[in-house]
Formats: C-alpha cells, sequence, structure tokens
C-alpha cells in the first residue's frame, strides 16, 4: 500500500473544498448570469423583421412601417421605424431608410413639385435621386442609408439600415 | 430636437438650421379638471412628439409650458416668447396646445397657435392611435411649411 500516502486530514481537506466550491458556483453561476444576460445578449446581430409582402411592392417607392425592439442596455423598447421600398429595374428590391442625412428629417418621396421622383426633405430643401444618392448643392452630404433587406416565403424582411459613401 | 444634452450639443453646432420652436401649452389642474387637463397634456404631447420626430432637423421641440389657468398665465408666456425672440435663434414660433383658454390670445402673441381639441385616445388600441395621429399632424404640417415658405419670400 505504498500509494496511500496521502493522509485522512488531506484526504478531508480536498473532498471539503471540491464540494464546497461546487456549492458557491452553483449558487453564484444563475446570479451572475441573470445579471449580466442582457449585455451578453445585446451582441447578437438585429433580427429582421417581416414588413410587407413583395406582391405589394412595385417601381414606386412606397413607405411601410414597422416597429423593431431596440435595446438600450436593461432597457427594451418598441420604436417605429420607416422605409422606401420599390423595385429596381433589373428586378432587386430597395429599402431605403427615410432618415435625411443632413439632421435627421423624415424625407417624402415626390412631394417637391419642381423636383418630381426625387426624395425630398421638407426642412432644408434636401433631395436625393431615386437610388438614394443626395443630389449635389442641397443640404445632405452622405446618401440615404440602406436597410439589410431579405426576402423568403414571399414576404420581405428587414434589418438594419446601414450608411453608404458619400457621393 | 429635443431637450436634451446630445441634441444640444447638435444645436449648438449647427444651430443656423434650427430655426423654428415648437411650445407646448399644458394646463396642470388637480382640482376639478384634473382628468380633462392630464388627457390635453397627453394628447398635445403625443401630436408635437410626432411633428419633432418628422421634422427633427429643424424644429426644436421645447419644455411643455405649463400652468394653472387661475394664474392668468397669458402674462408669463408673453415675457417666455420675449425671452426667445431676444435670443435670436428661432424665426418661426408655435405653440401647440389642446387648452380653448388660448384661443382668445391668437391674435396678440408672436407665434402660431396650433389649437386642436383633444381626442379620448387611451381606449384605442395602439395601432390605429398612431393612425389618427399621423392624420391630426398633416395639416399642421402644411401650416409649419406655409410659414417656412413666407420666411423664404420675404
Amino acid at each position: 500500500m505504498s500509494k496511500e500516502d496521502i493522509s485522512r486530514r488531506q484526504f478531508l481537506n480536498y473532498t471539503l473544498t471540491g464540494v464546497g466550491g461546487f456549492m458557491a458556483a452553483g449558487m453564484l453561476m444563475p446570479m451572475v448570469r441573470f445579471a449580466l444576460d442582457p449585455i451578453l445578449k445585446e451582441g447578437s446581430d438585429q433580427k429582421l423583421v417581416a414588413v410587407t409582402s413583395i406582391e405589394e411592392l412595385s417601381n414606386e417607392p412606397k413607405r411601410f412601417d414597422f416597429k423593431i425592439k431596440q435595446k438600450d442596455g436593461w432597457y427594451e423598447s418598441d420604436v417605429t421605424q420607416s422605409a422606401w421600398v420599390y423595385k429596381a429595374k433589373n428586378g432587386d428590391i430597395i429599402a431605403l431608410s427615410p432618415i435625411c442625412k443632413h439632421l435627421g428629417c423624415t424625407v417624402d418621396w415626390n412631394t417637391d413639385p419642381s423636383h418630381p421622383n426625387q426624395f425630398f426633405c421638407p426642412c432644408h430643401l434636401g433631395r436625393y435621386t431615386k437610388d438614394g444618392t443626395n443630389v449635389k448643392g442641397t443640404a445632405p452630404l452622405a446618401p440615404l442609408d440602406v436597410y439589410d433587406s431579405q426576402v423568403k416565403d414571399g414576404k420581405l424582411y428587414l434589418g438594419k439600415a446601414k450608411p453608404r459613401k458619400g457621393a | 430636437m429635443r431637450w436634451k444634452t446630445n441634441d444640444a450639443d447638435v444645436f449648438l453646432k449647427s444651430g443656423e438650421y434650427v430655426d423654428s420652436l415648437l411650445i407646448p401649452l399644458t394646463p396642470i389642474d388637480f382640482k376639478q379638471d384634473f382628468k380633462s387637463s392630464v388627457t390635453m397634456g397627453e394628447y398635445t404631447e403625443m401630436l408635437c412628439g410626432e411633428i419633432e420626430r418628422q421634422l427633427h432637423g429643424r424644429m426644436f421641440l421645447s419644455p411643455n409650458f405649463t400652468y394653472v389657468k387661475e394664474h392668468s398665465p397669458i402674462e408669463q408666456l408673453k415675457s417666455l416668447l420675449d425671452h426667445v425672440a431676444a435670443s435670436g435663434h428661432f424665426k418661426h414660433i408655435f405653440l401647440m396646445t389642446s387648452d380653448v383658454y388660448w384661443k382668445e390670445f391668437e391674435h396678440t402673441i408672436t407665434g402660431q397657435l396650433f389649437w386642436v381639441p383633444a381626442l379620448p385616445l387611451e381606449s384605442m388600441d395602439e395601432k390605429y392611435r398612431l393612425e389618427v395621429i399621423k392624420e391630426q399632424v398633416k395639416p399642421l404640417f402644411q401650416l409649419i411649411f406655409n410659414d417656412w415658405q413666407r420666411g423664404i419670400k420675404s
């Protein structure tokens, strides 16, 4: 029995530390997870939201409102967002954010009689062409943001609005 | 823009683009008109919120101007408007209220008064409520744009 060079005292010490450690971990883990959960989840990309069925889309930009859940740390709220959606000539679906890149007003389609078929911002007369490119010489300095979009089962899903490079 | 530090920073930087001020006028009453004053305040707030959302870059939404009706708040409002005029920031001033008290002063105050009677929205479901608010502010946008147009011509 040369292997038995561990004393009774040591054996008890090891087992008690081990079992005690497990118990402490068992108690602390749920608490830590509970406290950190919203932060850990936030890293995941924003989910795509169903906005409309693609049959409703045409070549003319149409405005759709939809709700997303916005997370601000622990606080979660519903935020209404809008998108201008249309079908491009090659069949691609384009979804533009209506937030003017100048100071954040909401742009409208085709409301300026002297410049038809453009997005128009009523605040400082900013204009964008149909593909969202800012018209040079007007207030905005960047094109409208574009939503991540995806078509599944005849429905259009939109994700995050992403900025593009200036014209 | 709202009464927030972030918006204030933008305002300080690009103040020349923000030339319009929207002041909600909301009564405070804890006596017999308690409920109706709450309804008015809520409704005014929703209308102002929608206008601010759409015209974020040119319209500054001021904090509520609150008052007790018996204290004849018209003088206080006038001194506020004098202060605003003296600051020189705003060319277009709009006042939004559901309280009929202000209607008689419409022409004595410097600023355009929007008097919109409050609707009982609390019983509607949310989607319908948004729809109603959008419809309600549409004509107001027209009035605001007209005012802006006049500013360009003059």
